[in-house]
């Protein structure tokens, strides 16, 4: 692959060369400048961030597009593989689900009866927003997703991320047509989380690795693989009982939660807004009320 | 008059190409693409527009622009603002200031001269990123993205060369 090569043989002269290096120098600083102020003015960044991110929102959004596409192209091949054995566990799926059906509308008008004996003061509305995945920022370092919907849409900071099978993240970031989740799967990502047989407490790290971890766990607590893990409402960021994953592994020094959620391949996820603001500041949370403002 | 200002502007938009293909890589390692497993080892595609435009053409890529570029990418992903800029200062600096070695030579030296700039910078983007998050991040994810971002510089290489021929001239 030979190349012509342009004119700058000029760039190689010793004078320019001692300039240049004295730029790449004065950059190299302003990058460490730029890290410093990262690290100490968090609210400046965020600002930034959501600005340029609003800005390219729609970029994103028709970058997206096509990318959806190919994937779902590319899982219908591999579906149409084993179509055959997927009908047969879907039918065995849904009998099973028929089932649980039942067992769930007898459980709720029992529930329905019993909380109107026990006069339970009535939870607060949910609200939530269905938004598009726009981007998975980040790479190996962090775990986020940027959604197509943000504060005009209703999208505050706080909200909790979900699909169908269970919790995905927590928004982080508001902009005006987009927001940031935070992954569970996160380096920064710390969630009050129980057992859900035993209600176990423990907090589910983190650490960037596809399967999050489980500290703080009680010394006598036993863990199984297979147990179901879900939030246990505590700091009042979370409502209690929310799905998160099931135990994958469990040994004397780590135990590792595998997200019912597939993080790769989310498509569309819904924002919730149960109406709770334990995690925010005191700052945040004014401006999580006031709507229209960032 | 038309023609004359209509190719001005042509020639302008030519000269800006190397840059908005920097912005356009950076867009595009964000754009989800669905794979499964892939989406913690998205290769960094702007590392290599860098690389190769330091090389061949750095008239028109000066470290101001990468600059801007690097603070793009960090505002855009969500990392440490100021730690892309840093790594593709670095990717520049090393790549403009060794192209001698890499023009009219066979292109397999200019991948290992890749190799090396990636590896130079996956290193400082790791300890960087430990430092400033008080932990060791896990490599192995980080060492993917390297694999990848190395095994796709010839793909790469070969997309930006029609460019560089075709619309850069």
């Amino acid at each position: 692959m030979a190349l012509r090569s342009g004119p700058m043989s000029r760039l190689l002269l010793p004078g320019r060369t001692l300039i240049q290096r004295f730029a790449y120098l004065f950059l190299l600083l302003g990058a460490v400048g730029l890290m410093l102020v990262g690290k100490a003015d968090v609210v400046l960044v965020e600002r930034a961030r959501t600005a340029v991110i609003d800005a390219t929102a729609p970029i994103l959004d028709f970058l997206s597009r096509p990318a959806a596409k190919v994937a779902a192209a590319i899982e219908d091949v591999r579906q149409l593989w084993d179509l055959r054995q997927e009908v047969d566990r879907l039918r065995q799926e849904n009998e099973r689900l028929l089932r649980w059906q039942q067992a769930a509308r007898q459980l709720e008008s029992e529930n329905a009866q019993l909380r109107e004996l026990m006069n339970v003061v009535p939870e607060p509305g949910v609200r939530f927003v269905t938004a598009r995945v726009i981007a998975d920022a980040g790479g190996a370092f962090v775990r986020s997703l940027l959604v197509n919907a943000g504060g005009r849409d209703g999208v505050r900071k706080g909200q909790i991320a979900m699909t169908a099978q269970g919790m995905v993240g927590r928004v982080a970031e508001v902009g005006d047509r987009q927001a940031r989740v935070l992954l569970v799967t996160d380096l920064n990502s710390r969630i009050p989380v129980m057992l859900e047989s035993s209600r176990e407490r423990a907090m589910l790290s983190g650490d960037n690795a596809e399967r999050p971890r489980l500290q703080y766990l009680g010394t006598n607590a036993r863990v199984e693989v297979g147990d179901r893990i879900v939030t246990s409402g505590h700091g009042g960021a979370f409502p209690p009982g929310l799905p998160i994953g099931l135990v994958a592994s469990a040994s004397d020094w780590e135990v590792r939660v595998q997200p019912y959620v597939d993080m790769s391949r989310l498509e569309y996820i819904r924002l919730v807004d149960f109406q709770l603001d334990g995690i925010l500041l005191e700052a945040d949370r004014s401006l999580a009320r006031s709507p229209g403002r960032r | 008059m038309i023609a004359v200002s209509l190719s001005r502007s042509l020639d302008r938009l030519r000269r800006v190409t190397p840059i908005l293909s920097c912005f356009l890589m950076v867009l595009l390692s964000v754009a989800p693409h669905g794979l499964p497993q892939f989406q913690a080892v998205s290769p960094d595609l702007a590392m290599m527009t860098v690389f190769y435009w330091a090389i061949y053409r750095p008239d028109l890529l000066p470290n101001w622009a990468v600059f801007v570029v690097g603070l793009f990418q960090d505002l855009l992903g969500g990392v440490i603002i100021g730690l892309n800029v840093a790594v593709l200062l670095i990717v520049h600096y090393v790549g403009l200031s060794q192209r001698r070695a890499f023009i009219g030579k066979p292109f397999v030296i200019a991948w290992v001269g890749f190799l090396l700039v990636a590896i130079g910078t996956g290193i400082v983007f790791w300890v960087a990123l430990s430092i400033m998050s008080g932990t060791i991040v896990i490599g192995r994810a980080v060492l993917f993205q390297y694999v990848l971002t190395f095994a796709l510089f010839p793909v790469m290489t070969w997309v930006l060369v029609r460019v560089h021929r075709y619309v850069v001239g």
